[in-house]
């Protein structure tokens, strides 16, 4: 890991004792040293939440399909439009399509030619999106990509997947788990995970 | 001639690699999107262009790069291309030997006037949703070696058309500064079992097409 | 699969105590920032502290920076109201007090230089 501080040795120039990164260092390790605080334990945070924590826009985009029925209408009929609603497009997001999961049809989105991803409302790819792998197998046995993402389906479920091949770009409307009927949107957005707006994982699953 | 980032359906690849979830491994990937993205607008390439920057890298190591090693090589390439820099200039500046500068610029596909690549065409589509169309084996507009959005996985394939996707900037022109020539696209419907018939599959592929690329079976 | 969605979600997504972010993913501009965080994460974790009481407190911060025209929508603002957060929250709690840690501040401070070449 790189790391680009200006350490000039021959300058003996002391940090203040105010400054934040000096402050937030004798804190922690004052409370190391108490036993409170076990600074694995603070990498660890710093690392789930660095990468993991969302809300990512697409899952307010997703949480609000969930609960307003009219919005979710107006979402599958045009993505961008809606998606603009709640103040979000630009970049790789002139046209967003949005495809819905059913009992019926799992979606899965792959870009085989590089690695098209709708910027707006789920960032930047995650790398295995753009790995090899998936670019090659994701059109080609799908099923096998998802158990590797531990997602089961049905065997009655049709899965299509979706080529980003233009400038379109697809976000997946994961289905609402089962038994969160009364959550709020504000609750439901936590169950929607980036993996299950590009479709290698099921909405609330770990 | 095979494409070697025309990645779809290629058998040999092993697991997805699951765990690799994060956006940058390290602060310098941070930089290089950011550095590539500058390259390129001050190269004056456009987005068709720069992909097809990207896969014009070395066959022999496009699946070993990191990805974003291959978007500093490829910010490398359109700065010498765009003749911001001279071929050698890049290699020389960090041995410190000498200064940047100017060569002759060796593409011509400067960037759209930051409008997005969405257009408006007088021409009706020539497809309607429910079609079937057939995907030619190659592109029409494609030099060799050139760019184009027609993934080898589909050249020569029957498919439906599922829905009418607007008129877009026709990549396989725009990226050798040939013009715009906007194209309708259609997400066309592919079964497995029509691209793989030895696989037993039962899923369905749905492909973004540009209009150049069908015709009628 | 139902889960507590509130222990879930520690960070405010929106107001004024609603940490920077792009697309959902935080923003830290120096590692300070996100070791104030990762602290804070851990001590809410094990119970020491409580995420609500927390929350008040860097209200709290917030708003009186505001009020002297701090930037707190910027990171280094905003890191900054939390580190103060964090500091009122663990002297309440009793678990570091005021005085030991700005001794401590004082004698990190005065390291000799190389010291954190560990990293």
């Amino acid at each position: 890991m790189s790391h680009d501080h200006d350490h000039d040795h021959h300058h003996h120039h002391h940090p203040d004792p105010h400054d934040p990164a000096v402050r937030v260092e004798a804190i922690e390790s004052l409370l190391v040293e108490a036993g409170l605080v076990d600074s694995a334990r603070v990498d660890a945070l710093i690392e789930k939440y660095e990468h993991d924590l969302g809300p990512l826009n697409g899952a307010q985009v997703v949480a609000k399909a969930w609960t307003d029925r009219e919005y979710r209408t107006r979402l599958l009929a045009d993505g961008t439009a809606a998606i603009a609603e709640l103040g979000f497009g630009g970049a790789q997001g002139e046209r967003m399509v949005v495809v819905e999961n059913t009992d019926q049809v799992h979606n899965l989105v792959v870009c085989t030619l590089c690695s098209c991803y709708p910027w707006p409302v789920l960032g930047l790819p995650p790398s295995w999106y753009k790995s090899p792998e998936y670019r090659a197998r994701a059109v080609r046995e799908p099923n096998v990509v998802l158990s590797e993402f531990g997602t089961e389906l049905d065997d009655h479920v049709e899965v299509r997947v979706w080529d980003s091949s233009a400038e379109v770009r697809y976000l997946v409307l994961p289905q609402q788990p089962p038994g969160t009927e009364d959550l709020n949107e504000t609750d439901l957005v936590d169950l929607v995970s980036r993996d299950s707006m590009i479709g290698v994982r099921l909405a609330g699953a770990l | 001639m095979t494409r070697t980032h025309d990645l779809g359906g290629r058998p040999g690849f092993g697991p997805v690699p699951v765990d690799d979830d994060q956006i940058f491994h390290a602060d310098w990937e941070r930089r290089a999107f950011a550095v590539t993205q500058f390259s390129q607008a001050v190269a004056g390439f456009n987005t068709d262009a720069f992909r097809h920057g990207v896969e014009r890298e070395d066959p022999e190591r496009y699946l070993e790069l990191d990805y974003f090693d291959k978007w500093i090589r490829n910010a490398e390439r359109m700065l010498v291309e765009g003749g911001v820099f001279a071929s050698d200039a890049v290699s020389a500046a960090i041995l410190g030997t000498s200064a940047l500068g100017a060569a002759n610029r060796t593409t011509d596909a400067a960037p759209a006037q930051g409008r997005g690549a969405h257009r408006v065409v007088s021409a009706t589509p020539k497809f309607a949703v429910g079609d079937a169309v057939q995907v030619r084996s190659e592109s029409p507009a494609a030099l060799e070696g050139g760019h184009t959005r027609l993934p080898g996985y589909v050249a020569g394939k029957p498919g439906t058309v599922r829905l009418i996707n607007d008129a877009w900037v026709f990549p396989d022109t725009h990226a050798h500064g040939q013009g715009e020539s906007p194209a309708w696209v259609y997400a066309v419907a592919f079964l497995a079992g029509d691209l793989w018939p030895n696989d037993n599959a039962t899923h369905t592929v749905v492909v973004d097409l540009f209009e150049p690329y069908l015709e009628t079976p | 699969m139902t889960h507590s969605a509130k222990t879930h979600r520690p960070l405010p997504a929106e107001g004024a105590a609603a940490p920077p972010r792009i697309n959902g993913e935080l923003v830290f501009d120096a590692p300070w920032q996100s070791r104030a965080f990762g602290v804070a994460a851990a001590l809410a974790e094990s119970g020491l502290i409580s995420w609500a009481d927390f929350q008040a407190a860097l209200i709290s911060q917030v708003g009186e920076a505001d009020t002297s025209s701090a930037d707190t929508g910027s990171p280094d603002g905003y890191w900054t109201c939390w580190l103060e957060a964090l500091g009122s929250v663990t002297a309440s709690a009793g678990v570091v007090a005021d005085q030991d840690w700005a001794e401590r501040s004082a004698v990190f401070a005065n390291r000799p230089a190389g010291h954190d070449h560990s990293h």
